[in-house]
C-alpha cells in the first residue's frame, strides 16, 4: 500500500502544530519517522489512524483520497498503530488480547476458541514466537507484550503498521527479534512507519526517512543517501556537536558509597561496588540481569538480605528509603509517570514532596522557602515551562525528567542514582540532560547510571559495572572500551574479575 | 479602545476564572436563596443557626472521608463507628462512669477502629473498599450485640448534655461550634502541614511518594484513624443530642458524608480536595434537607434530590 499525505495542517486552539506537511510512504517499505518531541510525529500519525481530524489537507491510499473520521475507519482501510504505552490487559489472557474486539463467533454468537487459536498460532509462527494462549499477559515481559500488539495488526490483516518507539523498553536481544520480525512482515508485503530516536536502528533496518521539525517537513531521504550527523542536525536544525560533552579530567575524591557482597534470593548475588565523589559509574546489563534491582536495593526500597554498604568508608546500614535519604542518596527512576512524578502537582510541589522535612518547622511547612529553593532548583536543570505553578503533566518528557533531577537536588544529594535518565526523550534534551551530569560532578556529586542503551554508559561513564542473571560478570574502566566487549559481558562471558 | 477592551476582556476572564473555581459555593448561595424564596423562614438566625446544628455530624464524617478520599481511600466504617461509640458512650455513663471520661474513652475506641482499618489496608494490602466494608459490618454487629439491640437512654447531666445540647452565649450550640472548628483545623493542616501535603503527594502517586522517602504506609494508618475519631466524636454529639444512643444509629451515614465530599470537589481517584469545598458539600446537603424540611416535602424527595445534586456537582467538577 502506498500512503500519500498531501499539505496536512491541524492547530490545537492558537497553536500549529502541523503546517503543510507532505508524507509519503512507499509500498512494501520500512519508513523511518522523525523528530524531537513536540514535532508533531504523533499528532500527523493521531491524523492518519483518524483519533484526531485534519485542518486542511489530503490523504491518499494508493491514488484514492481518504476521509478518517474514527480510528475504525482507518483501520478498515488496514492502517494500525502500535502504540508506545501498550494497550494490553494484564489479567486476560494472551488470545483474549489478542482478538478483543474482533473476536471469532460461531452461529450461535459463542466466541469460536478453536478457530481463534488456529489464526494466533499461525501469526506466532510467522513472528517466531513461542507463547502459550492461555498465560495472563501480565507475566510476559515488556517485549513479548510488544510482539503481542504486532500480532493484533497481523489478525486485522493491516497492510500499513504504524510503530511507535517500538524499541523504547526492549533489550537488545529483543530489538533483535523485532527487527527480525520487521523483515519478515516486509517480505509478506507490509509497509511499515518507524518512528524512533534511535538513530542506530534506524540506519539498520529502514528504507527511507522522513525528518519533521516545529511541524514542517524538512526532508525525505534514502536511508542510503543520508548520514546519521545529517539527520540530527535536521532535527534539531542545528549542528549538534558531539551528544556528548568532552570528558573533563575529574580525579575521583574520597570515597562516597561502597557495597560489597550483596545478595537477594532470586535477584542477584554477590554484588559489589563503589562510587567516588565526582565520579560517574554504570551499571550496564540485559533487562532482568538484576540492575534495577540492586538500585532499589541501594535505595533501601527493597532492601537486600546480605551484604555491606560503607559511606564514606563508615559502615551503615541501609533497610529503608529514609535510611538511604539520610546518607544523601538520590534516585531518579526509570519510570518517570509512574514512580517518579505527581502528575497532576505543579513543579514547585514535586519539588516540596520529596523535601517536606527540609521545607518545614515543626511540621508547617514554610511556603516562602519552598517556593524560593524550588526555583532555585528548578533554574539550575533549565526547565522549558510557563512557570512553576505549572503541571508537571502538562510538560514533555525531557522536560519531566528535568523536574526530577531538581526534586532530588533540592535534597542536596551526595549520590545520585539515574536509572534509564534519557529513555524517551529527544536528542537535544539528551544532549541537555548529559551536560547537566557533568556540571553536577564538577559539584562532587557521585553519580550511578543504569542504562540499556550502551552508546549513553560508553559515552559518560567513568566505569563500568556488567551484569548477567544476577551477577557481576565484568567491572571495565571506561577508556578505550568498545561496545562489543561490553556486550560480551552482557551476555554472560568471561569474569575480569572475581 | 483597544487596551480598554483588553481590560474588560481581562476582568471577565478573571470572574469566569473565580466561577469556575468556586462552582460549589455559588451552587450553595443558589440553592440557599431558592430554598429562601420558597421558604421565608429559612433565612431566621434560628434557622440558619439550626442547619448549622444539622451539619455537624454529616460534617465530622465528611472531613474524615475526605482526607481518605484524597489519599487515594474509601472509608464505608464511619456510620458503625458512629454507632459503637456512641453506644459505648452511654453504657459507661450507665455503669456509672463520668461522662467525660466516657466520651473520651469513646474517641479512642474510634481511633482503635480507625487504625484498624488503616493496618487492614496499608499492612495486610487490602483495598479500602474492602477493608472498610468489612469493619463496617463487624462493628454494626457488635453495637448491636453489647446492646442487645435496645437504644440506652436517659443518660443524666455533664459532658454529655453539655457538648450535643449545649450552647455558647445561648445561642450557638455547641455541635456548630465542633464542626467549625474542625473546620478550621482541617483548612490549615492541609494547606501548611507536612502531614497535609503527605496526603495528597500519597492520593497523587503512592509510589512516587514512597521513593520521595514518604512513610506511605503509616501514614495511611493515621489518615484512617483521624477518620475514625471524627465518627466517634460524631457518634457522641448523636447520642447527647438524643440523649439516648441508638443500636442504628448512623446507617448509611457513610454515604451522605462521601457525598459531601465529592460535591465539594474532592476526587475520587485522589489527590484533589479542599476543605472549603468540603464544607460547602456539606451545608449543600443540609440546606436542600432543611429547605425541604421546611416547605414540608417528604423525606423521599429529599434523597432523590441530594442524589441529583452529587451527578450534578461532578459534572460541572469536571467541566473546569
Amino acid at each position: 500500500m502506498r500512503l500519500e499525505m498531501k499539505k496536512i495542517n491541524k492547530s490545537f486552539g492558537p497553536v500549529k502544530v502541523l503546517k503543510d506537511v507532505d508524507f509519503v510512504v512507499e509500498n512494501n517499505e520500512v519508513h523511518a519517522f522523525v523528530g524531537e518531541n513536540g514535532a508533531g510525529k504523533s499528532t500527523l500519525m493521531k491524523i492518519l489512524t483518524g483519533i484526531y481530524s485534519l485542518d486542511s489537507g489530503e490523504i491518499y491510499l494508493d491514488g484514492e483520497m481518504q476521509h478518517f473520521k474514527t480510528i475504525r475507519d482507518s483501520e478498515a482501510k488496514k492502517i494500525v498503530i502500535v502504540n508506545q504505552e501498550l494497550n494490553v490487559f494484564g489479567d486476560m489472557t494472551v488470545l483474549d488480547n489478542l482478538f478483543l474486539n474482533k473476536e471469532i463467533v460461531n452461529k450461535y454468537r459463542k466466541i469460536d476458541v478453536g478457530k481463534q487459536s488456529v489464526i494466533a498460532k499461525e501469526i506466532f509462527k510467522l513472528l517466531q514466537l513461542d507463547l502459550d494462549l492461555s498465560r495472563p499477559v501480565r507475566e510476559l515481559s515488556v517485549g513479548l507484550q510488544q510482539m503481542l500488539e504486532i500480532s493484533k495488526a497481523l489478525i486485522v490483516d493491516a497492510e500499513l503498521i504504524v510503530m511507535d518507539e517500538p524499541t523504547s523498553a526492549l533489550t537488545e536481544v529483543e530489538i533483535e527479534h523485532l527487527f527480525k520480525v520487521i523483515k519478515v512482515l516486509k517480505k509478506e508485503g507490509k509497509s511499515i512507519i518507524y518512528i524512533s530516536h534511535r538513530m542506530k536502528e534506524i540506519l539498520e533496518i529502514c528504507d527511507s526517512i522522513t525528518i519533521l521539525r516545529d511541524g514542517v517537513f524538512i526532508k525525505r531521504a534514502q536511508i542510503k543517501d543520508i548520514t546519521y550527523d545529517e539527520i540530527v542536525s535536521n532535527m534539531v536544525g542545528y549542528e549538534l556537536g558531539g551528544l556528548f560533552p568532552d570528558k573533563p579530567f575529574v580525579k575521583p575524591g574520597q570515597s562516597l558509597l561502597k557495597g560489597e557482597n550483596l545478595s537477594k534470593k532470586g535477584k542477584f548475588s554477590n554484588i559489589h561496588f563503589e562510587v567516588k565523589e565526582g565520579e560517574i559509574i554504570g551499571f550496564a546489563g540485559l533487562m532482568g540481569s538484576g540492575r534495577t534491582e540492586i538500585m532499589n536495593a541501594i535505595f533501601g526500597m527493597d532492601p537486600a538480605d546480605s551484604g555491606k554498604f560503607y559511606y564514606k568508608d563508615k559502615p551503615v546500614r541501609i533497610r529503608s528509603v529514609q535510611d538511604a535519604k539520610k546518607i544523601h542518596i538520590g534516585y531518579v527512576t526509570e519510570d518517570r509517570k509512574e514512580e517518579g512524578l505527581f502528575l497532576d502537582f505543579s513543579l514547585n510541589e514535586n519539588v516540596l514532596f520529596n523535601n517536606l522535612t527540609e521545607f518545614s518547622k515543626h511540621n508547617i511547612v514554610d511556603k516562602e522557602l519552598t517556593r524560593k529553593v524550588s526555583n532555585e532548583y528548578l533554574k539550575m536543570v533549565n526547565i522549558k515551562c510557563r512557570d512553576n505553578d505549572q503541571l508537571v503533566s502538562e510538560l514533555s518528557g525531557g522536560n519531566q525528567q528535568k523536574v526530577i533531577i531538581a526534586k532530588w537536588l533540592a535534597n542536596k544529594p551526595e549520590i545520585l542514582i539515574l536509572d534509564e535518565p534519557t529513555r524517551g526523550i529527544d536528542v537535544n534534551s539528551k544532549k541537555q540532560i548529559y551536560d547537566l551530569i557533568f556540571k553536577l560532578r564538577e559539584l562532587k556529586i557521585g553519580f550511578i547510571v543504569v542504562s540499556s542503551e550502551l552508546v549513553e554508559l560508553l559515552g559518560i561513564a567513568d566505569r563500568i559495572y556488567v551484569m548477567h542473571e544476577g551477577r557481576l560478570t565484568g567491572e571495565l574502566v571506561n577508556k578505550d572500551l568498545k561496545d562489543e566487549t561490553v556486550m560480551k559481558y552482557m551476555v554472560g562471558g568471561e569474569n575480569i574479575e572475581n | 479602545m483597544k487596551t480598554k477592551s483588553a481590560k474588560i476582556q481581562s476582568g471577565f476572564d478573571k470572574t469566569i476564572q473565580f466561577v469556575r473555581k468556586n462552582i460549589p459555593f455559588i451552587g450553595l448561595i443558589t440553592i440557599a436563596i431558592v430554598v429562601g424564596i420558597a421558604a421565608p423562614t429559612f433565612f431566621t438566625e434560628y434557622n440558619l443557626i439550626n442547619v448549622t446544628r444539622q451539619a455537624a455530624v454529616n460534617g465530622l464524617l465528611a472531613f474524615g472521608l475526605m482526607i481518605v478520599i484524597i489519599s487515594g481511600g474509601i472509608d464505608l466504617s464511619v456510620g458503625s463507628i458512629l454507632a459503637v461509640s456512641g453506644m459505648a458512650t452511654a453504657m459507661l455513663i450507665k455503669v456509672g462512669v463520668p461522662s467525660s471520661l466516657a466520651i473520651l474513652i469513646a474517641l479512642f475506641i474510634g481511633a482503635g477502629i480507625g487504625s484498624l482499618n488503616g493496618v487492614l489496608i496499608a499492612k495486610a494490602k487490602l483495598q479500602p473498599f474492602i477493608a472498610t466494608l468489612g469493619t463496617m459490618m463487624v462493628f454494626r454487629g457488635i453495637t448491636l450485640l453489647i446492646s442487645g439491640g435496645v437504644p440506652s437512654s436517659l443518660l443524666g447531666e455533664g459532658m454529655i448534655e453539655w457538648i450535643g445540647r449545649g450552647k455558647i452565649f445561648g445561642v450557638i450550640p455547641i455541635p456548630a461550634i465542633v464542626l467549625l472548628i474542625v473546620f478550621f483545623i482541617f483548612l490549615y493542616f492541609l494547606k501548611n502541614t507536612t502531614f497535609g501535603k503527605r496526603i495528597y503527594s500519597i492520593g497523587g502517586n503512592a509510589k512516587a511518594a514512597k521513593l520521595s522517602g514518604i512513610k506511605v504506609e503509616s501514614n495511611i494508618i493515621y489518615i484512617y484513624m483521624i477518620s475514625g475519631i471524627l465518627a466517634a466524636l460524631a457518634g457522641v454529639l448523636t447520642t447527647s443530642r438524643v440523649d439516648s444512643a441508638v443500636p442504628l444509629a448512623g446507617t448509611s451515614f457513610e454515604m451522605y458524608a462521601i457525598a459531601g465530599a465529592v460535591i465539594g470537589g474532592t476526587s475520587l481517584a485522589g489527590g484533589k480536595g479542599r476543605a472549603f469545598g468540603t464544607l460547602v458539600g456539606i451545608f449543600i446537603i443540609a440546606v436542600i434537607n432543611n429547605g425541604l424540611n421546611l416547605i414540608g416535602a417528604s423525606d423521599y424527595l429529599q434523597q432523590v434530590i441530594t442524589g441529583s445534586v452529587i451527578i450534578l456537582a461532578v459534572i460541572a467538577d469536571r467541566k473546569k
